[in-house]
């Protein structure tokens, strides 16, 4: 049986507005780190980030991953992310901005409403950190 | 809380672990905090709030069993989520992890189950970890 979808659906192409996250400071990495677990000291520590070839330490890539979630739910509230992937192309750096933006790549009405997401995150300077990709489904039609 | 119920008998990469967890809220809450002001009407539990069963000290010594080389550095690579059903806060769940390395470049992948204690599949997810020659490897540092 499929499932109505709101008039206002995504249609395929339709853009996603950006979403701006942080600046990520070390006091935001800090306390990443302390609640994900992710302790890798690139992160916290400058010698320890240069050592590895980088020139600050990066912002954890999983923080960066997790602006995805708020992105999409201002984007859209009727929605659930069933799936969500991602490629980390690029660091950005400790006191950066994250910017998420997107498109729909397919726009789906059966057996329920369903979008494919196509998002990336970049840093202040446009870098791409992130490629990723996503499947929403309308919330009523959550699992 | 994570208790582990199997430890890696096997040291080698291809170990199995299996553990026992729970979404508590607390641990939740400072996650949640962590990555950002909660959005209106976000699920009770973050999309990536899974990562950090990976790096629990549960893990981690299977994790660097399974990297076995403290010259090499493991980066971030590729991470996927992929979710039948959101997760609950203050519920029990089991995890499962299995850990394959691959040649051509380096590389170890985690792949993680989780299920109710009764066995019902909720999400699986997946870190890709580049393993890269360290600048300093331990041991050889500046000291």
């Amino acid at each position: 049986m499929t499932e109505a979808a709101p008039a206002d659906w995504p249609k395929t192409g339709e853009t996603i507005a950006p979403a701006a996250f942080g600046p990520f400071g070390l006091a935001q990495l800090a306390g990443y780190a302390l609640a994900s677990g992710d302790d890798n000291p690139i992160h916290l520590d400058a010698a320890a980030a240069v050592a590895v070839g980088l020139e600050a330490p990066p912002v954890h890539g999983m923080l960066m991953m997790s602006c995805f979630e708020p992105a999409l739910r201002r984007w859209r509230g009727d929605i659930v992310i069933a799936s969500l992937s991602g490629k980390f192309l690029r660091p950005i750096s400790v006191g950066g901005t994250v910017t998420i933006t997107g498109r729909v790549a397919r726009s789906s009405l059966a057996p329920h409403p369903e979008l494919l997401l196509r998002l990336k995150a970049q840093g202040p300077n446009g870098e791409l950190a992130i490629l990723a990709e996503a499947t929403v489904r309308r919330a009523a039609a959550a699992p | 809380m994570i208790a582990a119920l199997i430890d890696a008998a096997a040291p080698e990469a291809g170990a199995r672990l299996e553990l026992a967890v729970r979404t508590d809220p607390a641990r939740v809450g400072a996650f949640a905090a962590a990555i950002g002001a909660p959005e209106p009407g976000a699920p009770a539990v973050p999309l990536t709030y899974p990562f950090c069963w990976l790096t629990s000290p549960e893990v981690r010594p299977t994790l660097e069993r399974a990297i076995g080389d403290s010259a090499l550095l493991p980066i971030h690579e590729a991470q996927s989520f992929d979710y039948a059903r959101a997760l609950a806060l203050d519920a029990d769940y089991r995890v499962v992890l299995t850990f394959a390395r691959t040649s051509g470049p380096e590389r170890l992948t985690v792949a993680g189950g989780i299920a109710t204690p009764a066995g019902e599949p909720c999400a699986k997810f997946e870190t890709v970890l580049r393993l890269v020659p360290r600048a300093d490897p331990p041991g050889q540092a500046n000291d």
